[in-house]
């Protein structure tokens, strides 16, 4: 149906689109429309995110009490949702945060040597 | 936290039409034109449907939700086609059906714990015979005693005979019941305690011979009416009499085939004096003590039998000796032909399977458009997949009730069909684990049948859906689908075939071997002689009591007389044990040359002994090969004479002439060998004669003690012109007559005792057939939907065949050689998967090689010819289409 084939473009982990929306929230309170494209613009447009998948994530980060709710004003004018970092969603930000480059630096460690053999 | 998770999703809607717009704005103002940038915008925002689903999963257990919707909509697309439904319903509840009939004999036999306190610490000792290695064998009570004396693992050990059918009177009249020996204490190490009376179980009863009995609660209630005064009364059990102690708990039954009539509780004899030869015919079972392992108890087992077979050589040398958990000791032997039957059932199950599959895809087809819409309207392939899987498990559902019903029926035919040795299973209570097997089953069809079809409806072009367009090339890929799924039915119902066929083959040939004598025009009828008259009880210096011979002899005379006076009877004679009887006591004893030592103790042979009327070879049509055989002038002052068969006289270079002596009586005399008889089959239809001798019933000491059960048996035969019910009763009257505290039963022809030989392999041969005639029915309709279908799909095709000038012969073959081809196929690999199963069938066969040439032709003959009708139905349909029709409606 929907799905993306561009080559360049990278689909995003499972569960670390949550942690792009904490991050994006760090700035300040924002809607789904300005969350997506901060995340877009922020990478390079490197990491697509299926615009739409952003509200169940969004949703699910209020299940967990990460961020909170209010109503808003678009720049439309119109009544929004605008999201904002629950002081919960700070700390989880920051242990997520750590754990990803962890990760990264050793999946990035295991990834190198096999390069430099080739 | 409700209300606004509520506002929240209710504020959805707006919130992403909200941030399309932003985007569209976004995009026009870097040019685009409005409809452009809405595109764009779709595009990059991704399925919106699909995107409130997941929104609205994030709070609610959607899972659950849709589960309620898609069970919903599924029963509102069966019931929309009630036709398809019933058809799927009822083979899904057939293949079910038998699949818990047989796992409730399975979960009967060998799952289920047993019904006593401390269950897992009962076990089951027994003689390992290395000449039937894989099953335990009898024991006696020499053997019990000493294991008794000798091991330090268990708590207790006693022993318990099978059920024997013996004759009982009391209360003034006879009766046939079925009797266990065990010693008293049997019913404490199972942890039971009478219904009513006591069974003490103190060192008194430690010394041989019967203390009393005790009656099963149902044959308390059937012979007495549970009159609890009975207690303390005296009964003549077969050749022991003794006190009534205690009435066993309802529903108390070992062998669960049935429970035992009467219990005798016999004293044991301790190790000391018992005899060597002691004859093995009992079960030992024990309770291991706290703490010891099964694995334990044989290790020092072993160790007691290398002491025992030191000690008695002749007894225990060569003998090995195993310990096992009690259940598996008691059903163990089951386990082989109830998971061969699981296995036939399974395939059943398969084969029912494959038939919804079929159908499923066939409406798979007409839901192409339905299919569609939903996916255009942004239905996710794995919701469709799981919707229609929804569709499939309801219908298995469905079919597991209908099955779980079924097999209401379908365990009593079970057991009206197995032998009598095979332990009942209809009284077992519907437990967790058939509920769980049962469900397990239905998940496991419903799965299997629905996977194929909801993957292939899902993968559906839904351009070429919505048009209604790409038919051809979707329904091609369909028909190879079907043609697969019709192959593998073909073959599976072929291997079924060929298993009940050669079950059938050797049932065929089982009852046409020739049993050695003429069955016809004879009726025969069983006579258990009991009573102070027949037996002095008083000298009970051996376990076997006294038969005092002469007033059998009378007996046995005046039943001839009256029997022959009879109108219609030609002549009537008699023997102790008529060949093939299930259950038969022979008089086993071992003999003596004349002039020659008696045998030691390890190379006794014992030979079947019985004693026979002077006529009973004419009546039976059993040829004298030599000599003479037993006449009138063979009377008590006579010299005492024997008649023996083929295989007794191949144990002697010449011998006519010979004389010998049994062993069996102290009055025994001297028996000359006067002549040599055929063989009969004395046993089973499928097993050699063993060795045996005739004697005149005149001839017999007066008191015999040893092998008094076959001297109290008489089976009478009688023969007639015309055997009617009529004779039958009037045989059955004049025994009662002239023994009316003795048990007269089992009154049938001899041709009826012939046949039910045969019930062992009547009972594989009628169940394998109903499962492969099943098998046959749900492939033929199988075949029959397919070409039906396929008929129905090409009609255009043909229609414009025929226009171009093709005979409607030409059509039918067309159509019939599709069938054809798709039966071959399923045959030749039929046959080949055959080759791997009937092996597993070859202990039951008989005069029947498992891949046995004729049987493989003719059950492939049957099976082809009968696809062949399947697919003729719709081929004759093909032919009769009018062209101009179908042309025009398309």
């Amino acid at each position: 149906m929907s799905t993306r084939e561009e080559r360049e473009r990278i689909e995003l982990l499972q569960g670390t689109l949550d942690l792009l929306i904490l991050r994006t929230l760090v700035l300040g309170p924002a809607h789904g429309h300005a969350i997506a494209k901060a995340i877009e613009f922020r990478s390079d447009d490197v990491l697509q995110v299926e615009q739409g998948s952003l509200y169940p994530a969004l949703h699910r980060l209020i299940k967990r009490r990460l961020i909170s709710v209010e109503d808003g004003t678009s720049e439309n004018n119109r009544r929004a949702k605008f999201y904002r970092l629950t002081a919960n969603g700070r700390k989880q930000l920051a242990h997520e945060t750590s754990k990803w480059q962890k990760f990264a630096g050793a999946i990035a460690r295991i990834l190198r040597p096999t390069e430099e053999r080739e | 936290m409700k209300r606004r998770v509520k506002r929240l999703l209710n504020d959805l809607d707006g919130e992403i039409r909200e941030h399309i717009e932003l985007a569209m704005q976004e995009s026009m103002a870097r040019g685009m034109t409005r409809e452009e940038a809405r595109h764009a915008a779709m595009l990059k925002f991704g399925n919106v449907t699909r995107v409130k689903e997941d929104v609205r999963e994030v709070w609610t257990a959607v899972w659950l939700e849709q589960l309620v919707q898609d069970v919903r909509f599924a029963l509102r697309g069966l019931r929309g086609t009630p036709g398809f439904t019933l058809v799927a319903m009822l083979t899904l509840a057939i293949g079910i059906g038998a699949n818990t009939t047989i796992f409730n004999a399975i979960n009967a036999l060998l799952l289920r714990p047993l019904p006593y306190p401390d269950q897992d610490r009962l076990v089951r000792v027994s003689l390992r015979d290395p000449k039937y290695p894989q099953y335990g064998a009898p024991v006696s009570w020499t053997d019990v005693a000493h294991w008794k004396a000798d091991s330090n693992v268990f708590e207790q050990i006693e022993g318990v005979s099978g059920p024997d059918i013996v004759a009982m009177s009391g209360g003034g009249f006879g009766e046939r019941a079925s009797v266990q020996h065990s010693n008293a204490r049997l019913f404490p190490l199972l942890g039971l305690k009478p219904f009513l009376g006591s069974i003490p179980a103190d060192d008194k009863t430690e010394t041989a011979g019967l203390s009393g009995v005790a009656l099963s609660y149902e044959f308390w209630q059937r012979r007495f009416g549970g009159n609890p005064k009975i207690l303390g009364q005296t009964i003549f059990v077969d050749t022991y009499s003794g006190p009534i102690m205690a009435v066993m708990n309802p529903g108390f039954d070992l062998f669960a085939t049935g429970p035992a009539d009467i219990f005798e509780i016999d004293g044991v004899p301790s190790a000391a004096d018992s005899g060597i030869g002691d004859p093995r015919w009992i079960l030992a079972i024990a309770k291991l003590k706290r703490g010891v392992s099964v694995q334990q108890a044989q290790a020092e087992m072993e160790v007691v039998e290398q002491h025992l077979a030191q000690q008695f050589p002749e007894e225990y040398k060569g003998m090995g000796v195993r310990v096992e958990p009690l259940k598996q000791g008691l059903f163990g032997w089951s386990a082989y032909i109830l998971y061969l039957l699981l296995a036939a059932v399974g395939f059943v199950l398969l084969i029912a399977c494959v038939n919804v599959a079929n159908l499923l895809l066939v409406r798979a087809d007409s839901r192409r458009k339905e299919m569609g819409v939903r996916v255009a309207l942004g239905a996710g392939r794995t919701r469709l997949i799981r919707q229609l899987l929804t569709e499939s498990l309801v219908l298995a559902g469905a079919g597991g009730l209908g099955g779980l019903l079924l097999s209401i029926w379908g365990i009593k035919l079970f057991d009206m069909l197995s032998p009598t040795w095979m332990p009942r299973t209809a009284n077992a209570p519907v437990d967790v684990r058939i509920i769980l097997f049962t469900f397990g089953v239905c998940m496991l069809t419903g799965i299997a049948f629905g996977l194929v079809p909801a993957f292939r409806a899902s993968k559906n072009d839904v351009n070429e859906a919505l048009r209604g367009e790409g038919r051809t090339t979707a329904s091609a890929s369909r028909q190879r689908t079907q043609n697969v799924l019709v192959i593998a039915e073909i073959a599976v119902a072929l291997v079924l075939l060929i298993c009940a066929g050669l079950m059938i083959n050797t049932l065929l040939r089982v009852l046409r071997t020739n049993p050695g004598f003429a069955p016809e025009h004879l009726v025969t009828a069983q006579v258990r002689l009991t009573g102070d008259k027949y037996i002095d009880a008083t000298d009970s210096q051996h376990l076997g009591l006294n038969v005092i011979h002469p007033p059998v002899e009378l007996f046995c005379r005046q039943v001839l007389e009256r029997l022959q006076a009879l109108p219609g009877v030609e002549a009537a004679a008699f023997v102790d044990w008529l060949p093939l009887l299930e259950n038969t006591q022979h008089a086993r004893p071992a003999f003596r040359m004349a002039g020659q030592a008696p045998p030691l103790p390890g190379e006794r042979s014992a030979i079947l002994l019985d004693s026979i009327s002077p006529n009973y070879f004419r009546v039976m049509g059993i040829p004298i090969l030599r000599g003479r055989g037993i006449e009138e002038q063979d009377t008590q002052s006579a010299p005492w004479v024997v008649v023996i068969n083929e295989t007794m006289a191949h144990q002697f270079r010449d011998p006519l002439g010979q004389v010998l002596t049994f062993d069996d009586s102290p009055d025994e005399r001297p028996r000359q060998i006067v002549g040599i008889v055929k063989n009969v089959k004395d046993y089973a239809m499928d097993q050699d004669s063993r060795p045996q001798a005739f004697v005149a019933y005149t001839q017999l000491p007066s008191r015999i003690s040893d092998f008094s059960e076959a001297r109290l048996h008489k089976s009478v035969v009688v023969h007639a012109r015309f055997v009617s019910k009529e004779l039958m009763e009037s045989v059955r009257k004049t025994i009662v007559e002239l023994a009316p505290d003795s048990a007269v039963f089992g009154v049938t022809t001899v041709q009826q005792t012939v046949s039910a030989s045969a019930n062992d392999w009547r009972f594989l041969s009628r169940l394998l057939g109903l499962f492969a005639a099943v098998a046959l029915l749900l492939a033929a309709i199988g075949i029959y939907g397919v070409m039906s279908y396929s008929v129905t799909q090409r009609s255009h095709e043909i229609g414009l065949r025929m226009a171009l000038g093709a005979q409607p012969g030409q059509v039918l073959g067309l159509v019939l050689r599709h069938a054809m081809k798709l039966s071959a196929v399923g045959v030749l690999i039929g046959v080949a998967a055959s080759f791997v199963a009937t092996p597993f069938l070859s202990v039951y066969l008989y005069g029947v090689k498992p891949h046995d040439a004729l049987t493989l032709v003719l059950v492939s003959a049957v099976l082809i010819g009968v696809t062949l009708f399947a697919g003729y139905v719709p081929a004759q349909r093909a032919a009769r289409i009018d062209p101009m029709g179908t042309l025009r409606h398309e």
